[in-house]
């Protein structure tokens, strides 16, 4: 009878924790240490202090990361107030041809109601619920919508995670990818 | 796998030279790399300062790898993650095929590896009749080509658009015109299908982030996140080195590894993943597994001469600034790694220099490469490190080894020197055209045949030396007796043997 998953996970499972000795032994005596080492010092963390106090303004901020979303290849638009997002959203999807749009589980998402602004668009809300429908879904969606997590000015990237309410698949499969950037979320770096 | 003709760096240089697409294709992407690099390091400025640091932090991870490695493992299992380990090659490819096995997988795809190319993971995949699919565009190029990657970022450097939309072509079964943007479409979409088929993603992984036991991956296609968030199961293979400790040290590598590599800020993506679908999330892999791989990377802790080789973060700018790899290109090189990079780890990852003949001979030595390293790894001096252990392990050839014995007899006796000068003074006269031999002949040619040798001067030094010395000395003004106490002071403890 074939092994069920359960049994060949475990199997894997104990090999691997028989073998962890042994590599992490060799890995300390070539070091010089009889046994793995100590919690080890690490004083030199993370970026140099030159930048870790590096701060852009508010309006700097928004700048910078327009320019460089642009200069990788991406479009940008400032709104002053969430009210102007459908007008803006419904024109650049119908400008770019699309008929189908996936979105996030998110309810400022919803209150945008791009079912009513959009009827002429077909419109999937990511659910967990139903993995392998929502995977289907966001393959064939032409557009995707997130509100970001978080955006990086230096970089110019936006920052997705992901949850329950919150696909990967959403970002990355549809052809289209508008990201609506909280301006209070918009870091420096 | 296809690889240029030849048995030794030399052989596969000479065809490689030959080539004209592969020179004009290597030197266009490379140097518009090289420059790329040069404006984003010079725009985001105190380069210096983050090269230090990145070597800080990498040079004390590997120092404390027995800690961080445990601590990745410990906390990557928590997250639910399967933890297995290669200690060599085929132990991660027996590992990865018995996961696939075990899933009764018809197909696998595949983002950007240079450790699965190391384990040899697309031939192992295959022998079991399960299709694994390149879908990095470089990787999928070659893989259609039936070509190994000639270089660490860009693995089809060596391919120009034409040769490109041939292979394409074929694959698509009808004429596609040498346009990048048709080229990459008609892959995109061949490769998306792919990947809704698949039944295991297999990605390689840039850095494990200890403190959680993440693996970052950095890439511009958005495949590799395609690679670990559509298939059911994931497979990352992780070299054992390939640690940092914390989340905070990602951001010294976040700003070196993309500049270095292409000259972008932050590559389009960057994953960070944290053990597989948690319950209530929508996607991601069911089942994660990473198998970390030592394969030779162990030789080279402890060793002083090696161990910073580990350091290395794969961004390939020690290749685009290598006038030797800008010449001969990636399939000129032996193994998987090619370029400075590639000439020290080839030999160090595999124990046996001799086996690797003359890879590290395949350097001027100009320490361009260091230079443009993130994490200063002194190549050029792992270089001649490896060229001494060549020796002292007597691989030398026998006409070099000829040719140094005569020359220690030479310089040990002031006599036979004079006399080997006196009749090269005399020999060289039918060879010398205007203060220089251009003449081919015999073993001149090794040098002759790319630069002139310049004639042997009518006067020696040594023969020069009273008349120079009585003219320095009287132009000299004469030493302060203080100076000379001192110098002899020198000069005494130098003999015996400076330690007192
Ligand atoms: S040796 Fe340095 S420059 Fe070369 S690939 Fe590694 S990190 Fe990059």
């Amino acid at each position: 009878m074939a092994e069920s998953n359960l049994a060949f996970l475990n199997r894997l499972e104990g090999d691997s924790r028989k073998q962890q000795q042994a590599f992490i032994q060799n890995i300390a005596s070539r070091l010089g240490r009889l046994n793995e080492g100590g919690i080890p010092e690490h004083p030199l963390k993370g970026a140099p202090d030159f930048w870790t106090s590096y701060e852009l303004d508010y309006e700097e901020r928004i700048l910078r990361f327009m320019d460089n979303w642009r200069a990788a290849g991406g479009f940008t638009e400032r709104l002053a107030t969430y009210d102007e997002l459908p007008v803006v959203i419904a024109r650049t999807l119908r400008e770019l041809g699309a008929q189908s749009l996936i979105r996030q589980n998110q309810p400022e998402l919803a209150q945008l109601e791009f079912e009513r602004i959009l009827p002429e668009l077909q419109h999937t809300v990511w659910s967990a619920d139903k993995p392998q429908q929502a995977l289907v879904a966001a393959s064939q969606a032409d557009a995707g919508i997130a509100i970001a997590d978080y955006a990086v000015a230096y970089t110019g990237s936006v920052v997705m995670t992901s949850s329950k309410d919150k696909g990967r698949s959403v970002t990355l499969l549809p052809n289209i990818f508008i990201a609506i950037v909280p301006a209070e979320r918009l870091k420096t770096r | 796998m296809s690889k240029p003709q030849g048995s030794s760096v030399k052989q596969r240089s000479e065809t490689a030279l030959k080539d004209e697409f592969l020179i004009d294709a290597v030197k266009f992407t490379t140097e518009k790399l090289k420059n790329g690099k040069l404006a984003a390091t010079a725009e985001h400025g105190n380069w210096e300062e983050w090269r230090e640091r990145g070597k800080l932090i990498r040079a004390h991870t590997i120092a404390h790898l027995d800690f961080y490695l445990n601590q990745f493992i410990e906390n990557a299992r928590a997250q639910g993650v399967h933890v297995h380990f290669a200690p060599e090659a085929k132990d991660a490819a027996r590992i990865a095929v018995e996961i696939a096995k075990h899933h009764q997988a018809k197909s696998v795809v595949k983002s950007k590896s240079m450790v699965s190319e190391e384990v040899h993971i697309n031939e192992a995949f295959e022998e079991l009749g399960i299709e694994s699919v390149e879908s990095d565009l470089g990787e999928y190029i070659i893989q259609l080509a039936n070509e190994p990657p000639s270089h660490i970022i860009i693995p089809a450097i060596h391919k120009n658009r034409y040769q490109i939309a041939e292979l394409l072509s074929k694959e698509a079964g009808q004429t596609l015109p040498p346009e990048t943007k048709v080229l990459a479409g008609f892959a995109r979409q061949k490769l998306r299908d792919k990947f809704l088929e698949a039944d295991i993603g297999l990605t390689g992984c840039n850095f494990g982030i200890a403190e959680s036991g993440s693996v970052v991956i950095f890439e511009n296609e958005g495949n590799a996140r395609m690679v670990s968030t559509v298939p059911k199961t994931q497979i990352t293979l992780m070299g054992m080195e390939r640690l940092i400790p914390t989340w905070d040290d990602l951001e010294v590598m976040a700003t070196l590894l993309p500049r270095s590599a292409t000259g972008q800020k932050l590559t389009v993506y960057m994953s960070g993943i944290t053990g597989p679908r948690r319950q209530s999330d929508g996607d991601g892999p069911e089942e994660m597994h990473i198998i970390i791989v030592d394969n030779g990377r162990s030789l080279q802790l402890g060793d002083p001469d090696f161990q910073e080789l580990l350091n290395c973060i794969r961004c390939g700018a020690c290749l685009n600034a290598c006038p030797v790899y800008r010449h001969i290109g990636g399939h000129s090189y032996p193994g998987t790694y090619s370029g400075p990079i590639g000439a020290v780890l080839t030999p160090a990852l595999n124990k046996n220099s001799g086996e690797w003949e003359d890879v590290a001979n395949a350097s001027s030595l100009c320490g361009a490469c260091y230079e443009a390293c993130p994490v200063k790894i002194p190549l050029h001096d792992m270089l001649v490190y490896l060229r001494n252990r060549k020796v002292e392990d007597g691989h030398t050839a026998t006409g070099e080894k000829m040719a140094m014995k005569g020359f220690k007899v030479l310089m040990s006796s002031y006599k036979l020197y004079s006399k080997a000068v006196k009749m090269g003074q005399v020999g060289q006269k039918l060879l010398v055209r205007n203060g220089v031999i251009k003449s081919q002949l015999g073993p001149l040619k090794g040098w002759t045949a790319y630069r002139h040798i310049p004639a042997l001067p009518t006067r020696s030094f040594r023969e020069q030396w009273k008349a120079l010395s009585t003219e320095v000395e009287a132009s000299m003004p004469s030493m302060s007796s203080e100076t000379k106490t001192r110098l002899e002071q020198m000069v005494l403890n130098r003999k015996k043997g400076g330690h007192e």
